[in-house]
């Protein structure tokens, strides 16, 4: 139950009294952005106080940036970077974002929808239906965060995934997302708007192959087994065959689809996604 | 917290909680047209509002974030009396119909046009992409664009609406505005939860967490001290009438074997208490308050589990018969053990056998299939199975109660507002004289509002407190405590001789009716009875069998039985099609009834009585067969140019009823008024679907008025007379003809009385427009004006009223058949329905656009079914997918890339103005087209629906 709603005017503020919530450790606190999560039935977000992120302009925008780390794994030299509060349709209807992002962007099928939530809601959840994470990840993007020391630090999505429990209190300032990046992504649910069995992404890292899914009942992860075996000229046979039997994911079998379905899907469409990237000027 | 902002171009201010959602302050604000239809998932889009210019769902943005913001909702587009370009453009189109959130769909397609003049049909469904239309499909939503861009432009439509029928009629046949049209639109005060006061009393039911226990004890001595409080009821404090909740005619074939409350839990989500308190909040934690102790028994969820040897009985109660018991039944209820398991009651035999979870059966057989199998050339035999399925209306069940005096008031979303007050009757003792059912707009019903799921509890709870009550289901209450499609198992035995003659048919359906048996042996009954009169086949036979188990309970839905049926027959005919080498159409078409041939099969379809033998009436099937083949170029293998995706084309042939002959009844009152406009009364229950305007087209079309000199007051149970309600497909034909017969008494009284006031003779006399008798020998001409005036003002014989009735023992089938064209990816499983063509024979459609839009939305509802909708239960029986995204229901993005229906003219010799029903017809035709299309397109039958990718996978071996 929501007791308190603290509108931030800055990321200084929005940290500060994320800060002040912990300190009194009576409260549970998060960062409400387009809300379609935290106000919805069901949702799997309890804070009873809320700090609005939505009026911070310096969330907001696009704008085309150079990688911000020093050098290290550096998928890219030039990113677009997206403020967390840009919304779905905002990322559909820009000019400057990549079209895998515009196609990953339309996996949330209503309209209505994509007006409220924004990537960054959709990041902070990594959910195991999530629309973007598999292809963010995949695409080798980045994160820009403040902590709630104020501190302002750029984290891969790998590092965010492995890691997700410690980032929690962190704010997202924006999404970088590499430019002229060769990625494609697929999304399987029932019908448009049902959520996802699968959704997957595959891209060129620093000229490898990089194959990203959120699984229903599994999560978020990479793949770098089968990426390596695709890589490595395997036929479509032996890439489903090693869907099929690797024991380094757990499948569940569960009401959105059987085990054996999840692994077909994980296999075939694995090796689709790796063809028409690899396709698209990646190498092996 | 303090918002202010604008609303609707006025400033506001408002205290806010931080925890208040938008749309709860904007029904502060009075803006009750943003509505909700599931619990804030941000899936129906029925609280669609626009924030600085963005339609967002108000339901998920808290209110203390619109500080400053310009908001805009429904109800300030325009009101009943100014409808804006694109409400009207809307209603003209036929989309508004339960409209539940049409205001929503009207105020999304107000930005849409606001913001992009000239939009693409993607750009139309990206708008409606956030909105659950279940009732009119989306197709003629394009159309309502168009028109309004062409008034918009030119002040006028130059597209053709829906093609006209009957010349020679003015208003019949032809496209016109909804009479309620207005009102719904615009978010006018239509539906019950806008009648309720703010001081209501709030019900909220505690429900059963087991599929199958006794209840051992109930505390509620903590939850009785949350403050506000009134009543709690239970099992123990309650009547022990055993009643049934299917409103159908009396006596229904249904048992009667639940109370209000039971000692025995049959399903996750039973009723176990209720708790009556000032508000909902806390009606909401006292329910928590209650301590109920269970004894878990085992439970069946299967047809399979329950016929099982020794398989735990539902029901093992006491059994009676109102008529026909059987000779041993004092021996049969020697069995029954604990008093808790309560009593069946059969009104007369269903073939049950509660012992062994049998709640009805039935067979019957015209020839020997037998003998043809053994005779014939080919013999196919297959099993297919289907899902329960939920009707997701957009305004889940509401019913509010009070009493006003010595008499109990329910206002009521239902199809059956006669049942529901003999119903409310029986569960409260109350005479009907005492009881007032007021039946309001219906945000969506579908069959599940022919039953009488809240309104017999809430009009208790009213009965006994005093108070008024509201009870509003959420929605995940109307996937677990209402009714939904019976799961159907139907195994089909066919033959046929090379020359493509079919020989012989066996049916064989085990229904699963859950807990109780709402309609447990006419709506599996129609899987045999409105499937097997479509062939002409000397040998046939059928053979049902109805199981209660412990799902969630099942009961009408349009359709009733008939898509099972049809699913199970099609595909085995085509697969007889396959194994004889003869194309699937030449056997359809060589073995499809026509008009004049005798239905021997009606024989044995009677339900327990011997069916009459008639004949085929109008029969528009072989147009709709040929002209589908056509359209869809039958025989044509389409070839994509992915290699992954196949393609396929498959057909059905359906047909429904228009009511029942010999058991439904229908009346309606004509009054001329003292200005001389009419109102007429008429027992029938529109639910969205246009009944209201088919009452006052027939008026206008008889006595010769324009529309608005007519009103037509509708379901109320004080005003109006005795009618079935709507279910069946009644509404057109019963009710339609009570409104008929009674607009021919009244014009027989008008010129009666006309004749004696203008001093003429009746022969003499003719009414003509606009409301007027002219005499054909003197060219006098007395107004309906002046002739009710005098009648009513001491110079004549008094108010002309006219009572029409209808009953019949004729029979107005309708037929059509379904075409679909579906594109299979062989790699994925993924299935895309690519075309859909849908060709009905409805006798004449009164109102051809709402008609058409009947048709897009059943057969969404019924693609629905084919590929998505499931209800998924645990081992435990607990539906683990009781909301609207994990549930499936199709949107905008599910509908084939091209749609079309298709009205095939036939004028049928009963129905008013030759009508025939139209929608539930329309429910029966996808599974079965869709399926064979599957196997046309990648070679694989699939024998149970939802067909999903998953499934076709494994039939290609796959997985
Ligand atoms: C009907 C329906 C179906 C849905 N189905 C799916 C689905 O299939 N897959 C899916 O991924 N999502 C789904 N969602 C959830 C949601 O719409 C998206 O995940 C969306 O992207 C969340 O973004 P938001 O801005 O609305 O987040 P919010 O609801 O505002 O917040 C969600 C979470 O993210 C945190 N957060 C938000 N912004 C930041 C930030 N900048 N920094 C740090 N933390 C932040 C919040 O504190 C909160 O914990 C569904 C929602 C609805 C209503
Ligand atoms: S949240 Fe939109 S209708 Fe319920």
């Amino acid at each position: 139950m929501v007791e308190n709603l603290i509108i931030a005017k800055n990321i200084a503020e929005a940290v500060s009294c994320k800060v002040s919530c912990k300190a009194s450790c009576k409260e549970s606190s998060a960062y409400l952005a387009g809300g379609t999560e935290i106000n919805r039935l069901n949702g799997t977000v309890n804070a009873s106080t809320l700090v609005s992120i939505g009026r911070i302009a310096e969330l907001d925008g696009m704008s085309v940036v150079d990688d911000p780390r020093k050098g290290s794994c550096a998928t890219a030299s030039r990113f677009l970077r997206i403020g967390s509060m840009c919304t779905f349709q905002e990322i559909v209807e820009s000019n400057d974002a990549p079209q895998w992002l515009k196609d990953a962007s339309r996996f949330m099928a209503s309209r209505t929808k994509r007006n409220m939530a924004t990537i960054g809601g959709n990041v902070a959840l990594m959910r195991d239906d999530s629309y973007l994470y598999a292809t963010l990840l995949a695409a080798g993007s980045l994160l820009e965060l403040v902590d709630i020391e104020g501190n302002t630090m750029f984290r891969c999505t790998r590092k965010y995934m492995n890691e997700h429990e410690s980032f929690k209190d962190c704010l997202i300032a924006a999404v970088l997302v590499p430019m002229n990046a060769v990625v494609a992504s697929r999304r399987y649910a029932n019908t448009a708007e049902s959520h996802a069995v699968l959704t997957m992404g595959a891209g060129i890292v620093n000229g490898e192959l990089r194959l990203a899914a959120a699984l229903k009942g599994t999560g978020v992860f990479l793949m770098p087994h089968l990426s390596e075996l695709i890589s490595n000229g395997a036929t479509e046979d032996e890439v489903l065959d090693a869907a099929k039997n690797h024991s380094g994911v757990e499948v569940k079998s569960d009401m959105f689809g059987g085990e054996a379905y999840k692994r077909y899907l994980l296999g075939v469409t694995a090796y689709d996604l790796a063809k028409k990237v690899l396709s698209q000027g990646g190498s092996r | 917290m303090r918002v202010d902002c604008i609303i609707n171009g006025r400033g506001r201010s408002f205290d806010v909680e931080p925890s208040m959602k938008l749309r709860e302050m904007l029904l502060l604000n009075g803006n009750l047209a943003v509505r909700d239809s599931d619990d804030a998932e941000g899936f129906c889009g029925s609280d669609t509002v626009l924030v600085d210019g963005t339609p967002v769902f108000s339901n998920l943005v808290l209110a203390g974030e619109v500080q400053g913001c310009e908001i805009r909702t429904p109800d300030g587009l325009g009101d009943p009396r100014h409808l804006t370009v694109v409400q009207q453009a809307m209603i003209d189109a036929g989309i508004v119909q339960s409209a539940y959130n049409a205001p929503a769909a009207a105020l999304l397609l107000t930005w849409l046009l606001e913001n992009n003049p000239n939009p693409t049909k993607e750009d139309i469904k990206d708008a409606l992409s956030g909105i659950f239309i279940r009732d009119a499909g989306y197709e003629h939503y394009y159309l309502a664009v168009k028109l309004a861009q062409e008034k918009m432009k030119d002040g006028k439509y130059s597209t053709t609406i829906a093609p006209s029928f009957r010349p020679e009629c003015e208003y019949i046949g032809k496209p016109m505005s909804k009479i309620d049209g207005a009102q719904l639109v615009t978010g006018d005060k239509a539906f019950v939860e806008d009648y309720v006061p703010s001081d209501a009393c709030h019900m909220v039911v505690l429900r059963s967490p087991h599929a199958s226990a006794y209840i051992k004890s109930i505390d509620t001595s903590e939850a009785e001290k949350v403050e506000g409080v009134i009543s709690i009821l239970t099992a123990y404090n309650t009547p022990d009438t055993h009643y049934m909740q299917a409103g159908q005619g009396n006596p229904e074939p249904s048992p009667h074997d639940r109370r209000l409350f039971n000692l025995k839990v049959r399903h996750v989500g039973d009723r176990v208490a209720a708790v009556i308190a000032e508000t909902l909040e806390e009606a909401k934690a006292a329910c928590k308050l209650i301590k109920v102790e269970y004894e878990v028994l085992p439970a069946v969820f299967t047809v399979e589990e329950a016929m099982a040897p020794g398989a735990p009985a539902v029901h093992d109660g006491i059994v009676e018969y109102r008529a026909g018991a059987p000779a041993d039944l004092d021996e049969y209820n020697k069995a029954s053990k604990d008093p808790r398991e309560g009593k069946v009651i059969y009104q007369f035999p269903l073939g049950g056998d509660i012992r062994h979870n049998v709640a009805a059966s039935n067979k019957g057989h015209i020839g020997d299939v037998e003998k043809a199998f053994n005779e014939s050339d080919a013999v196919v035999e297959c099993t297919y199975q289907t899902s329960q399925i939920q009707h997701t209306p957009l305004e889940t069940h509401i019913c509010f109660a009070k009493m006003e005096g010595q008499r109990l008031v329910v206002y009521a979303s239902t199809q059956v507002p006669y049942h529901v007050r003999r119903i409310v009757g029986w569960v409260t003792g109350l005479p009907e004289n005492r009881i007032h059912v007021i039946k309001t707009r219906v945000g969506g019903g579908y069959g599940s509002k022919q039953d009488i799921l809240i309104e017999d509890l809430t009009g208790y709870a009213a009965f006994v407190t005093g108070k008024p009550v509201l009870c509003h289901n959420t929605r995940e209450e109307e996937f677990i405590a209402n009714s939904t499609r019976h799961p159907m198992r139907v195994r089909v035995k066919m033959s046929g001789n090379k020359d493509g003659q079919i020989t012989g048919i066996f049916m064989e359906v085990c229904a699963n009716t859950g807990p109780y048996g709402n309609h447990c042996l006419t709506v599996p009954m129609n899987s045999c009875s409105k499937t097997l009169p479509l062939f002409k086949v000397d040998n046939m036979a059928y053979d049902l069998k109805v199981f209660y188990t412990n799902t969630p309970p099942a009961g009408a839905y349009q359709g009733y039985g008939t898509p099972k049926g049809t699913y199970g027959l099609m595909m085995a005919m085509a697969l007889l099609a396959e194994k004889l080498g003869i194309d699937y159409k030449d056997m359809v078409l060589k073995n499809h009834v026509e008009e004049g041939y005798m239905l021997e099969i009606l024989k044995g379809l009677g339900e327990g009585r011997e069916g009459a033998v008639v004949p085929v009436g109008s029969c528009g099937l072989d147009e709709a067969i040929r002209k589908g083949c056509d359209m869809i170029e039958w025989g044509k293998k389409e070839v994509s140019s992915d290699p992954d995706w196949k393609i396929g084309k498959g057909f059905a042939m359906i047909m429904q009823g228009s009511g029942l002959p010999g058991l439904d009844h229908a009346e309606a009152i004509a009054k001329l008024e003292t200005d001389g406009t009419i109102i007429l009364n008429s027992g029938g229950a529109d639910l969205g679907t246009g009944l209201d305007t088919i009452s006052a087209k027939i008026v206008a079309e008889v006595l010769k008025v324009p529309m608005d000199r007519i009103t037509v007051v509708s379901g109320d149970t004080d005003s109006c007379a005795f009618d079935t309600g709507a279910y069946a497909s009644s509404g057109t034909f019963f009710s339609g003809n009570a409104s008929l017969e009674a607009c021919k008494k009244l014009k027989d009284m008008i010129i009666k009385e006309s004749a004696y006031q203008m001093g003429e003779d009746e022969g003499d006399l003719e009414i003509r427009f606009p409301g007027e008798v002219y005499s054909k020998k003197t060219g006098k001409v007395l107004s309906y004006y002046e002739l009710s005036h005098t009648a009513c003002s001491g110079g004549g014989h008094g108010q002309m009223i006219a009572h029409g009735t209808y009953i019949t023992t004729a029979s107005s089938v309708p037929y059509g058949a379904h075409f679909a064209q579906v594109a299979v990816n062989v790699r994925t499983g993924e299935i895309k329905v690519q075309k859909f063509y849908a060709l009905q024979d409805a006798g004449t459609p009164i109102n051809p656009e709402v008609a058409l839009c009947q048709m897009y939305g059943a057969v969404m509802k019924s693609i629905g079914h084919s590929l998505y909708e499931d209800m998924k239960l645990d081992e435990n029986g607990v539906c683990m997918n009781a909301n609207m995204t994990d549930y499936g229901v199709p949107m905008i993005w599910e509908a084939p890339e091209d749609f079309k229906s298709v009205l095939i003219d036939v004028n049928d010799a009963y129905g008013p103005f030759g009508a025939k029903s139209i929608s539930e017809i329309a429910c029966n035709g996808a599974a079965p087209a869709i399926g064979i299309a599957i196997h046309d397109a990648c070679g694989v039958w699939l024998t149970s629906w939802p067909m999903t990718p998953e499934k076709i996978l494994k039939a290609l071996g796959k997985i």
